[in-house]
């Protein structure tokens, strides 16, 4: 699979300050790449760097192949975006705002406005002006001029933001097709796990201006740390036999009863045994696996693993 | 090139920009045939310097305003951010906006003069308020004044630019516009008949204009839009 985004070592510092750290992302043809991190991670400068809105103070950037230099412009025409809050001249209706998008890009399909204010679900806007719409017909008209000009690379920050939740699973749908349908790879960025969770093909994790994790949805999926939670009649007992017998040092405790156990090579069957065989009660034995938040939080805390912590809080219990 | 113009005029209300041009050019000529008859003009030379005076002032404010909605307003609802998104040069982009709002100065400039002469011209033939006779040398000097001047007119009116882009302020155009208005206007005029000296300072406002225009796009092209 070709590479659409390619940036290597790519910083920005405002005042001295680094804002964005050593960013080194790949993006392959076709793929909806996930853009993960908290308020002011440094998503957006990453975006804005990408589109040329802001000059990177190191590092490299790599669209379609090709080097990108400082101020030039050739990329930017295989590239929709979509950066904050969409923006529009207010005292114009959606379909000049999208005309004059469309004459800036070189557009001149007759037919792209309206396919693109279709698939936005935003047909019927007549000659209102934007300023009279709402945040969430904002969005989607920023969308729609965002993928009317046929874009290879689509760059959406934060899209779903003001949008109720059919709005969002509409815009999902549709972030699917553009995928799927018409090859368009897309990054999205979002501080909702849930809604990259659902969407991406690849993640990127961005805390404090460094990319901590790069990783395909797949291998998060099957990499994820599962673990066993046994309700039994008594948990201190059965947190000894975990310990002492099976050897496993990654556990913790919950309460009186419950007991969760993160090793992956112990099986639940053999839990189960282990338990029975010294007295212990098992109410219910259950795999559970861990959350992409759990996972997001363990990412930017600095990768310290899910069962180290465990075992430093099991070990004072 | 002409097509970013075009675009650029599809941004703004045009036909509210050339009402409120009409309205102005009403007010001065008004303004003209009842106040000049006041002012102790005896001759017409004199009459067409106070009126070339009123206009340069009113339209290089006029002028800055529109200037500053072309380009300042790009800046302040952020809709910039998607204007240097697109696959054209950001000098290209401004330049654009800097030659409409030429145009539109050196226009108004010059239509502005011509109807206020006119309107002049017409009450003085009714009321005789210049008792000396109208020479059609009078009047192609008149003409040829009007012309040199609307340059100098359209390179004060870029001045202020440079200013507005360093503060990112429509604002600081303006109140700039309004004191180089205020210190420039009319006096680049009492090189009487002297053409050299009136197309030279004409040209030093032209080449101020340009520079003051290339700083600011120069500065626009090199700096991060948050």
């Amino acid at each position: 699979m070709s590479i659409v985004l390619r940036t290597t070592g790519l910083s920005k510092s405002f005042k001295g300050k680094e804002v964005v750290s050593e960013v080194s992302m790949t993006i392959r043809k076709g793929e909806i790449y996930g853009f993960l991190g908290p308020n002011g991670a440094g998503k957006t400068t990453v975006m804005r760097m990408l589109t040329g809105l802001v000059a990177p103070s190191g590092g490299t950037i790599e669209l379609f192949g090709e080097p990108v230099r400082r101020g030039e412009v050739e990329p930017l025409k295989r590239m929709g975006s979509m950066i904050e809050y969409p923006v529009f001249y207010e005292h114009l209706s959606a379909q000049q705002n999208m005309r004059l998008h469309c004459d800036y890009m070189g557009c001149y399909d007759p037919d792209a406005i309206g396919e693109a204010l279709r698939l936005a679900g935003l047909k019927d806007t007549g000659g209102k002006p934007v300023k009279a719409f709402s945040l969430g017909m904002k969005q989607r008209l920023g969308i729609a001029r965002a993928i009317c000009a046929k874009p290879e690379l689509l760059i959406l920050d934060e899209p779903v933001n003001g949008m109720d939740p059919v709005g969002i699973r509409e815009l999902r749908e549709l972030f699917r097709a553009l995928s799927k349908d018409y090859g368009i790879t897309i990054l999205i960025s979002s501080h909702i796990l849930q809604e990259i969770e659902v969407l991406a093909d690849t993640i990127g994790i961005i805390h404090e201006g460094k990319l901590v994790e790069e990783v395909s949805m797949e291998q998060v999926r099957n990499e994820r740390t599962a673990c066993i939670e046994a309700v039994t009649s008594d948990a201190r007992q059965a947190a000894f036999v975990i310990e002492e017998q099976l050897g496993i040092r990654s556990f913790k405790v919950l309460g009186n009863d419950t007991v969760r156990v993160y090793d992956p090579r112990i099986a639940p069957s053999e839990l189960a045994r282990a338990l029975v065989l010294h007295g212990i009660g098992l109410t219910s034995l259950t795999r559970r696996n861990v959350s992409l938040e759990e996972q997001f939080l363990k990412w930017i805390q600095g990768g310290k693993s899910h069962g180290d912590a465990d075992e430093a809080r099991a070990s004072k219990n | 090139m002409a097509m970013l113009m075009r675009l650029e005029l599809r941004k703004i209300r045009l036909r509210n920009w050339l009402l409120s041009f009409a309205a102005a050019n009403l007010v001065i000529a008004m303004w003209v045939v009842t106040n000049l008859p006041n002012e102790g003009v005896r001759t017409f030379v004199e009459a067409f310097y106070s009126n070339r005076s009123y206009v340069e002032m009113t339209f290089i404010v006029f002028s800055s305003v529109f200037m500053s909605k072309l380009v300042m307003d790009e800046y302040k609802s952020k809709t910039v951010a998607n204007l240097f998104a697109y696959p054209i040069a950001r000098s290209r982009l401004l330049a654009a906006k800097l030659i409409v709002t030429a145009l539109f100065s050196f226009a108004a400039s010059m239509l502005s003069n011509l109807f206020v002469a006119a309107f002049f011209l017409a009450a003085n033939a009714k009321n005789g308020y210049i008792a000396e006779p109208l020479t059609s040398g009078l009047l192609t000097d008149e003409a040829l004044r009007i012309f040199i001047n609307a340059f100098a007119v359209t390179g004060v009116v870029l001045l202020p630019l440079y200013v507005g882009m360093a503060r990112k302020s429509g604002n600081a155009i303006i109140v700039a516009s309004f004191v180089l208005a205020l210190g420039l206007g009319g006096s680049h005029d009492e090189s009487g008949h002297n053409w050299t000296l009136a197309a030279a300072i004409a040209a030093c406002c032209v080449g101020a204009g340009f520079v003051s225009a290339a700083f600011a796009v120069r500065k626009a092209e090199r700096e991060d839009i948050l």
